[in-house]
C-alpha cells in the first residue's frame, strides 16, 4: 500500500529543486586558489544557506536549546539514556537496509542483532542490551548510500530545521522518510503528529546531549555558518568511510594533511579520483 | 501499516543465531585493540602528553588562571603553533607581513588556551588509550589513533593525531575528532572571514582581539 502524505511529496519536490539547481549551478573561477576554495567549500548556494543558517540558529536559540536544557533538568538522566536507546532502535530498520545496499554485510547482520537483542530482552529498544554484549552500533542513510555507489555529495545545503546537507543527503533523506518502516508505521498509526513527536523528541535529545559542545563551538567561531560546514562535510566524508582511513599502501600514511605545502587540500571524499571534474 | 520487516524479523533470527552473532561481533572486538607497535615513540609520546594533560589539567583544585598557564605551557612544547598558524590561514599566508603572521600566531594560541583549557575542569575519568600508529620510518608526518572512553559507557571517541617528526623531536599539528580535522575546521573558518572581508588581515586580526575579549570577560563572569 503506498500512500503520498506530505512527507513524501516533500521528498519529491526536493529532488525536482535538486535537479533544478544541479543544471544551474555557478560557474567555477579560474583562479587556481579561488577554484580550490570553491571546490572545498563547494557551496555555490551561499547566500541563500547563510540565510537559512540565520533562520535555524534563531530557531535553535528561540526553542530548541531551551527545550534542551528544559529536557535536561525535567528528565532524570536513566530515562533520557531510555528515550535515547529507543530513538535509535527506531533507525536500525533503515541502517539494515542501507547497509544491505552498501554491501557491508558485517555492519547489516551487527544492527540486525542489536534490533533483535534490543527488542526482546532490551524492553523494546529502551535498554540497550547490545551494547553491553559488545555488538557495535552503526547509523546508515541513503546519503551514505548514495555516496558509496559513487553519487557525488553536489553542493552544500542548509535545511530549513533540519541543518547542514548536501544535495545528495538531501535526497538520501527524502528516502528515508519514504522507505522507513518504522516511519510508516508511525504515520499510518499515529499522523503527522506522530511523526512530528518523534522528530521533536530526537532533535531535543541530539541538542540536550550536544549542549556544551555546540555552545562552545558558535562562542569561539569567528564564522560559525563556516565552522559548521566543514565540520560537516568531514564528518560525512568519515561517516560515508565507515570510520575507514582512505587506504593506500604505496602512497604513504593515510589521511594525512601536508602542513607544508600550503596548497589548498580537497577534503578526502571530494578529492577527484579520475582527474577529470565534473563539467560546470 | 505493517511492513514485511516488521513481521518477519524477529522469527528469522533465533537466539543461537544472536549468540553467535554477539561471539563475533567481540571476537572483532578483540582483534581491534592491538598494543602500539614496540619502539614506536610517536604513539609514546601521544600516549604521555594524554596522560599529563590529565594529570596537570584536570585537577579540581587548581584555579582556573593556573589551568590556563599549564595549558598554554603544554601547548607550547608539544604543539607546532606556527606551522599550524600558516596552514589555519590557507592561500592568505602568502599575503600575511611578518608581524601580522607573529599577531595572528599569538591571537591563535590565546583562542585555543580560552576554548579548551575549561574543558579539563569538567574531567570525569574518561578512559585515553592510543590504539596504533601509522606512517613509515622516515615519513614526515605520523598518525596516532586513540580514543577516548567516555565514563557514562557511550561508545569512545576516536581522536587521530597528525604528528611532525623532526629525528627525535615531536609535535602534534593536528587533531582530528572523529574525521573531523580541526586544522581544516579552523582554516574554514579563517578563510571564509577572509573571503568576506576582501583578504584583510588587519580586520581579521581585530576580530580575533574583539573574540579574546569576550571570551576572557565570558570566563571570568562565570
Amino acid at each position: 500500500m503506498i500512500r503520498i502524505d506530505s512527507i513524501e511529496r516533500s521528498a519529491i519536490l526536493m529532488a525536482l529543486i535538486a535537479a533544478m539547481l544541479l543544471g544551474g549551478c555557478a560557474t567555477r573561477p579560474s583562479d587556481p586558489d579561488d577554484r580550490a576554495y570553491y571546490l572545498e567549500s563547494n557551496d555555490p548556494l551561499e547566500p541563500m544557506n547563510r540565510a537559512i543558517f540565520q533562520f535555524n540558529e534563531a530557531a535553535d536559540k528561540v526553542v530548541l536549546r531551551p527545550a534542551a536544557i528544559g529536557y535536561r533538568t525535567v528528565v532524570p538522566k536513566g530515562v533520557r539514556v531510555g528515550i535515547r536507546n529507543f530513538l535509535d532502535h527506531l533507525s536500525s530498520p533503515i541502517t539494515i537496509l542501507n547497509a544491505l545496499l552498501q554491501g557491508e554485510g558485517e555492519r547489516a547482520r551487527d544492527s540486525f542483532g542489536r534490533f533483535l537483542t534490543n527488542t526482546i530482552l532490551g524492553l523494546g529498544g529502551f535498554i540497550d542490551v547490545a551494547t553491553d554484549a559488545s555488538i557495535p552500533k552503526h547509523y546508515e542513510d541513503f546519503g551514505q548510500t548514495l555516496a558509496v555507489w559513487g553519487v557525488d555529495s553536489g553542493p552544500y545545503l542548509v535545511l530549513p530545521l533540519l541543518g547542514s546537507s548536501s544535495f545528495r543527503d538531501g535526497i538520501g533523506y527524502g528516502v528515508d522518510s519514504f522507505v522507513d518502516p518504522v516511519g510508516r508505521y508511525i504515520r499510518d498509526e499515529y499522523g503527522l503528529e506522530g511523526a512530528g513527536v518523534r522528530y521533536a523528541v530526537d532533535a531535543i535529545d541530539w541538542r540536550a546531549s550536544n549542549l556544551q559542545t555546540i555552545d562552545e563551538l558558535r562562542q569561539s567561531s569567528l564564522d560559525f555558518y563556516a565552522t559548521v560546514r566543514s565540520a560537516y562535510r568531514q564528518r560525512r566524508a568519515h561517516e560515508i568511510r565507515n570510520g575507514r582511513e582512505p587506504e593506500g599502501e604505496s602512497t604513504g600514511t593515510p589521511g594525512i594533511i601536508d602542513f607544508d605545502n600550503m596548497d589548498m587540500e580537497l577534503p578526502p571524499e571530494e578529492a577527484p579520483t579520475d582527474g577529470k571534474p565534473n563539467a560546470p | 501499516m505493517e511492513s514485511p520487516m516488521h513481521r518477519k524479523m524477529p522469527a528469522r533470527l533465533s537466539r543461537r543465531h544472536a549468540v553467535a552473532i554477539i561471539g563475533a561481533a567481540l571476537l572483532a572486538v578483540r582483534l581491534d585493540v592491538r598494543p602500539a607497535r614496540a619502539g614506536s615513540t610517536v604513539a609514546q609520546f601521544v600516549e604521555q602528553l594524554g596522560d599529563r594533560a590529565i594529570l596537570q589539567l584536570a585537577d579540581p583544585a587548581i584555579s582556573d588562571g593556573e589551568r590556563e598557564k599549564r595549558f598554554r605551557a603544554l601547548l607550547g612544547e608539544n604543539f607546532d603553533i606556527p606551522r599550524i598558524g600558516r596552514f589555519v590561514l590557507g592561500r592568505y599566508v602568502r599575503q600575511a607581513t611578518k608581524e601580522e603572521m607573529a599577531e595572528f600566531t599569538q591571537l591563535y594560541e590565546d583562542i585555543a588556551v580560552l576554548t579548551y583549557a575549561h574543558l579539563f575542569a569538567s574531567y570525569a575519568g574518561e578512559g585515553f588509550r592510543v590504539k596504533r600508529e601509522v606512517g613509515d620510518p622516515g615519513d614526515r608526518y605520523k598518525m596516532v589513533m586513540t580514543e577516548v572512553e567516555p565514563s557514562d559507557g557511550k561508545p569512545p571517541i576516536k581522536l587521530d593525531w597528525q604528528v611532525k617528526v623532526n629525528g627525535d623531536a615531536y609535535a602534534v599539528v593536528d587533531i582530528r575528532v572523529e574525521g573531523a580535522s580541526m586544522a581544516i575546521t579552523q582554516r574554514a573558518e579563517y578563510t571564509a572571514v577572509l573571503d568576506r572581508n576582501g583578504g584583510d588581515m588587519a580586520d581579521l586580526l581585530a576580530q580575533l582581539r574583539n573574540k579574546i575579549a569576550k571570551l576572557r570577560a565570558d570566563r571570568n563572569s562565570s
